[in-house]
């Protein structure tokens, strides 16, 4: 039997990113009126080697870490009615943006990592300034 | 109340007649007091739509729903407020409705460990009217 506890990795996350991680903001931006939803959250940026720019990846890009806690005490981005049911939400997704200190970084691509079902970590990549 | 502050309710896109179930707002266990923003951002509509948010709780877990507020829009945008206590007495019963709470009204008192936002639609609206609320527990 697994001995990996989710919530004690989510915790270690979030203890890593009060001690190294940045202030920002999640927004997702909906319908014609641009709607906001938005959270405040700590996240770990960091620019790519040059050897990691291949593909997709472009200089200016950055991958950032971020963690599930107050993307779920929110809740982020909360209900929307035209979204479809079938996929988690609460992850990033393309032209969402993260605004920090260094401006605002559009969401390229992100996905969640989950540990017994239970969503513990977000990754992804930004671009922007 | 351990997890104070605003949760979103939703972000409703208002366009046929239609009857939308906002997710439920959870582990509000503890909470004394709940203020509420409902906005109504209108676009365009024809014939006489209208909008009405049932704001609502629950005691059971789900099993029954209970209306404490209702909140009508018609054919102009709007911002509304609401503050609700958990600790009004209701020494006088309340029975629970489901969406049949009567238009601007409220019901104080009743804040059960879950809340969300049902909105029925009569009529038809642009794609860009919306109805977002959320609220402001503690």
């Amino acid at each position: 039997m697994s001995d990996v506890d989710p919530q004690a990795l989510i915790a270690d996350l979030d203890d890593a990113l009060a001690e190294v991680g940045a202030e920002a903001t999640l927004v997702r931006l909906y319908g014609t009126n641009r709607t906001e939803s938005r959270v405040d959250l700590k996240v770990v940026l960091r620019g790519y080697k040059a050897e990691e720019i291949t593909g997709e990846i472009q200089q200016t890009d950055q991958a950032f870490i971020m963690s599930p806690t107050e993307i779920n005490n929110k809740p982020w981005p909360g209900f929307h009615s035209n979204e479809p049911e079938n996929i988690d939400l609460r992850i990033p997704r393309k032209n969402d943006q993260i605004l920090a200190s260094r401006g605002k970084l559009t969401v390229q691509e992100a996905d969640g990592i989950w540990v017994q079902g239970t969503l513990v970590r977000i990754e992804g990549r930004v671009r922007g300034n | 109340m351990d997890n104070p502050g605003y949760k979103s309710l939703g972000v409703f896109d208002i366009t046929t007649s239609d009857t939308i179930e906002g997710d439920w707002v959870e582990d509000l266990e503890g909470a004394l007091a709940c203020l509420v923003n409902v906005r109504f951002l209108y676009g365009t509509s024809s014939g006489s739509p209208s909008v009405k948010a049932y704001l609502q709780t629950t005691t059971d877990d789900e099993a029954t729903v209970c209306d404490i507020a209702c909140v009508l829009f018609e054919e102009a945008s709007e911002h509304k407020i609401l503050n609700f206590s958990a600790l009004t007495p209701k020494t006088s019963q309340v029975t629970p409705t489901n969406k049949t709470l009567s238009d601007d009204t409220s019901v104080d008192g009743i804040i059960g460990n879950k809340i969300r936002l049902v909105v029925v639609v009569v009529g038809t609206y642009s794609s860009s009217t919306q109805v977002v609320a959320g609220i402001n527990i503690r």
